[in-house]
């Protein structure tokens, strides 16, 4: 068994499995106690190396043998320790360097043994757990072995007897006389019946064998002393001893009187009696062999079963006709089949082999001359499976006596891949050794450089001997970079390097500058002393190159950008312009709308006035221009004017911006701008309803002008979508109606106005609030009057202006926060 | 005074002592100016300021004349038309609007409408329109003939 120094836990479970490998067929060779212990001696003296072994062997609690390694120690003291004062199970030897421990078996302690000055004390623990395991193993096989031992002793025995019988029966022949003192004195049960088995004469140990003295005896014939269910095989043994003058029958049963039975083998023979041929029947009482037996058969069970149970395969085959003797449920596991035992080994856990497989290792279990050899180990992928498995091959001793192969299998299938990987891994490394391209450089705390890789030499131009022991500043430093170098070296020494190291500039032998990348690290001593500098050259030329054509190419994006920049603005500007112009548009229509509602306004009063004037006639013609008429003529006319007036003042005073927010009435806001466009509303034939609370007292915080120009741009939308929906259908005249409401809440007014004006496409209500969106046509559309409505309202007034369609129409909401006074 | 002008007078005066009118008009201020003139021409000028005033004031002294505006709140004039042409197919019916828009000339052949003015009217022509109307429905024709 090899054992190493490091073992991870795949090893060692295969070292613990070549052990215990190693243990059963130590173990397994039980025909002698000797070579049990011996080899387990030699077993302990490799795992733990000690300095002396001390082995007792205990019969009935007595020693009886005593061995000692090295042999010619002087050890009396320590055995009589042993014998007389070790009462545990274990205990550490009085030098502390080892321990001792007890043999057991199923009778009691067969051995006691003590290991001292084990090479590794630290690991003492180990040993003793391992020695545990062993000794127990060790009871199981010496118990064996005495078992073995006391069968063959009763083989020796029973053929002692048996010649002794062969004799006494000899004997018998020359003299009856002598015949029948033998008889009595013989060891054995002996009966003598005439050819048909009724019984003449039976012996003192034949009479205690069957229970009936010898007058009861001869009464009965050989088939009354046994049970009837053997009766059969009985008789034909009988017949053959008739018909052949001798014959045996091994594992029969007498039946005693009292019922119970004896397990006998029998020894049957014709012999002359009295002057006639006489049956004679020799009976062995074979109990003991058997109950020795037993117990064998449960030994060997017990192994079987720690086999049965392994995580490995196990398998015990004949070696002569390679039938399968036993296989654990590992192997059935493993290859998928059950039905193994008594089938050829090589057709059954191995496929393809047309015979006994040419790499079967039988050969190698067994010397010349047929004796054991030892473990022979191997690998080998399993031709069923495909799995590969180390294979620890030997050959044992079956519990019937013949010598069979044993072998103990371990899955490495798992080993042999990682084995693979790490093939490919380390060949990868060496190949990533052997492509590095980073230079590599150290020096020591005073900047002498220690070390450096050819590939730094080779970045640089220059030998290693050219360099190697210099002080700083070193040959390939750039004169122009040096603050930036020494400032590297104090970073790293201070733990202030950056991730990405340091960009700096270095010489060739040559003088041609070289960009490099430098991580550096400091070199710390195993006491954690900081002894120098380690870096990591990469030569960065190109990359530098690429670098600052990249600057160079930013910088003239940067220039188009700022020119496009410059184109940008212009263009803004001129959407700007656009945008006042149409602003200004807007204004014009606004004031040319202005106009014909002041148009509008006027043409009642100048209407009435040119009637008054052209009345002055009329009254004369009939006599009533006296001063009464003229009194009242000055005053409706007086009346008239000042209507006009006021006209124009309302439209200069809308046309006036608010300056500053003022708290303002909502009704009457609307209804001056109702008022100030009520004749253009009804010359285009559209009704407005203006429903509000009788409370016209709600107040809005805001710029009131402003205010009536969204009202009124709302209510010319509004006419705007009547006249044209009018014109889409002609057939019947549509009324024009816009329905103003003002309603108030706690704390916000709102203001709808909706018409019959037809609503707005769904597919563009999401986007009337945008700037120069329109449906109009473009003489009165600008795009701008929603916009600015919205803004001014959301923007500057903090409300919110919605819009909705609603049955035949649309519907704009404003809200807004009230004012509580 | 010729013959003519003596029946012209006599035409006049049969009209003051006759003619009534029903004028529906919903700017005060040209409806009061309008009146005056009227008022010294014939005999009652009844006054509305829409159309439902007016449907009622007709149903009630049946004028012999109406006047009217079309565009008034609470049944504009066409509506008023309308009614009153279901009561009386014969009443002539003037219309004074400031819409020169065809459609309402359209509306106003419909109902049989005999005059339409626009504002600002030119008073001489439509009193000279009205004396004409009147003369045929006080039937002295013969008389007031030129």
């Amino acid at each position: 068994m090899q054992q190493e120094n490091n073992i991870n836990g795949h090893d060692k479970k295969l070292a613990d499995y070549a052990m215990a490998c190693e243990l059963v067929g130590r173990i397994a060779s039980y025909e002698s106690e000797d070579g049990v212990i011996d080899n387990i001696i030699e077993l302990l003296r490799t795992l733990c190396a000690p300095t002396n072994i001390i082995y007792i062997s205990m019969v009935d609690g007595q020693p009886s043998e005593i061995r000692t390694f090295p042999e010619a120690k002087n050890s009396e003291e320590v055995i009589s320790d042993l014998i007389n004062n070790f009462k545990d199970d274990y205990a550490w030897t009085a030098s502390g360097a080892g321990f001792r421990l007890k043999i057991k078996g199923r009778d009691g302690v067969f051995g006691l043994i003590e290991i001292d000055g084990v090479l590794f004390p630290d690991y003492k623990n180990h040993y003793l757990n391992l020695s545990l395991t062993i000794a127990s193993a060790l009871g199981l096989a010496i118990s064996n072995a005495r078992i073995y031992q006391s069968l063959l002793n009763a083989n020796i025995q029973l053929k002692l007897e048996i010649e002794k019988r062969e004799i006494t029966a000899n004997a018998l022949k020359i003299s009856e006389e002598k015949y029948r003192t033998l008889l009595d004195d013989a060891a054995e049960a002996i009966i003598i019946s005439d050819l048909s088995g009724n019984f003449l004469d039976l012996n003192k140990k034949a009479e205690e064998l069957t229970g009936f003295v010898k007058s009861e005896a001869l009464s009965l014939n050989y088939t009354q002393i046994h049970p009837e269910e053997e009766l059969k095989r009985t008789k034909a043994a009988f017949d053959n001893i008739i018909n052949n003058g001798f014959g045996t029958l091994t594992n029969a049963k007498v039946k005693r009187k009292d019922g119970t039975m004896i397990p006998v083998d029998i020894t049957g023979r014709v012999i002359e009696y009295g002057g006639k041929k006489v049956a004679q029947g020799i009976f062995k009482d074979i109990r003991e062999r058997l109950q020795t037996e037993l117990v064998l058969r449960e030994s060997h069970d017990r192994l079987l079963k720690i086999l049965e149970n392994m995580e490995a395969i196990v398998y015990v085959a004949d070696m002569q006709t390679y039938k399968m003797i036993f296989a654990n449920r590992y192997l059935k596991e493993a290859i998928g089949n059950v039905d193994i035992l008594d089938r050829l080994c090589w057709n059954t856990i191995q496929s393809g082999q047309g015979g006994p497989c040419s790499f079967c290792t039988n050969n190698k279990l067994l010397d010349e001359k047929g004796n054991v050899t030892g473990v022979y180990t191997w690998e080998f992928q399993n031709t069923v499976n495909k799995k590969w498995y180390y294979m620890q091959d030997r050959a044992i001793r079956w519990i019937d006596g013949r010598i069979v192969r044993l072998e103990i299998a371990t899955d490495i299938t798992e080993r042999k891949i990682l084995e693979e990987k790490l093939a490919l891994e380390h060949s990868f490394r060496k190949a990533i050794e052997e492509s590095v391209m980073a230079g590599i450089a150290a020096t020591d705390l005073d900047g002498r450089q220690i070390y450096i890789n050819p590939s730094f030499c080779k970045m640089l131009g220059y030998d290693e001997s050219q360099l190697i022991g210099l002080h700083p500043p070193h040959p390939y430093w750039a004169p122009e970079d040096y603050a930036h170098i020494r400032d590297a070296f104090r970073c790293t020494l201070e733990g202030k390097a950056p991730k990405e190291g340091f960009d700096l500039i270095f010489m060739k032998k040559t003088g041609e500058r070289l960009y490099v990348n430098v991580l550096m690290s400091p070199l710390v001593s195993k006491q954690g002393e900081k002894t120098g500098w380690l870096a990591s050259v990469y030569d960065i030329t190109e990359r530098k190159m690429l670098e600052d054509e990249l600057k160079t190419k930013t910088y003239i994006l940067s220039q188009l950008n700022k020119k496009l920049e410059l184109v940008v603005d212009d263009k803004i500007n001129e959407i700007r312009q656009k945008e006042q112009m149409l602003i200004q548009q807007s204004k014009m229509a606004a004031m040319g709308e202005m106009i014909g509602a002041i148009a509008h306004q006027w043409k009642q009063p100048l209407n009435a006035m040119s009637l008054n004037i052209q009345d002055i006639q009329d009254a004369y013609e009939f006599g009533e221009l006296n001063k009464e008429y003229i009194d009242k003529m000055i005053e409706t006319s007086t009346e008239q004017v000042a209507f006009m007036a006021k006209t124009i003042d309302d439209f200069r005073n809308f046309f006036k911006p608010s300056k500053d927010k003022t708290i303002f009435n909502v009704v009457n806001s609307i209804k001056e701008i109702l008022s100030m466009f009520k004749e253009m509303f009804k010359k285009n034939s559209i009704s407005i309803d203006f429903l509000y609370n009788k409370d016209n007292e709600l107040k809005c915080n805001g710029y009131p002008n402003e205010f009536k120009q969204v009202i009124l741009n709302l209510i010319n939308n509004s006419k705007d979508a009547i006249v044209a929906k009018r014109s889409r259908n002609t057939r019947t005249y549509l009324e024009g109606k816009i329905q103003i409401t003002v309603q108030s809440e706690d704390h916000a007014v709102a203001i709808t106005i909706s018409d019959n004006g037809g609503g707005i496409p769904e597919a563009v209500i999401e986007k009337i609030f945008e700037p120069y969106f329109t449906t109009k046509p473009s003489e009165i559309g600008t795009g701008i009057g929603l916009y600015m409505s919205k803004t001014i309202i959301e923007t500057n007034m903090d409300g919110r202006l919605t819009v909705r369609n609603i049955e035949g129409g649309a519907e704009f909401m404003i809200t807004m926060n009230r004012v509580m006074l | 005074m010729t013959d003519k002008e003596k029946l012209k007078k006599d035409c006049v005066q049969k009209i003051k002592q006759h003619v009534t009118l029903l004028y529906a008009e919903d700017e005060t201020m040209v409806k009061e100016a309008s009146i005056k003139s009227l008022k010294r021409r014939f005999k009652e000028v009844y006054t509305a300021v829409d159309g439902k005033e007016g449907l009622g004031l007709f149903k009630k002294y049946r004028p012999d004349i109406v006047l009217t505006d079309i565009l008034m709140p609470k049944h504009n004039g066409f509506e008023m038309i309308k009614q009153i042409r279901e009561i009386d197919q014969n009443v002539p019916i003037v219309v004074i609007t400031a819409l020169p828009e065809d459609t309402y000339l359209a509306h106003a052949k419909e109902y049989s409408v005999q005059g339409y003015f626009i504002k600002p009217i030119k008073e001489e022509q439509f009193l000279e329109f009205l004396y004409s109307v009147s003369t045929t429905l006080i039937d002295v024709s013969d008389a007031c003939d030129d």
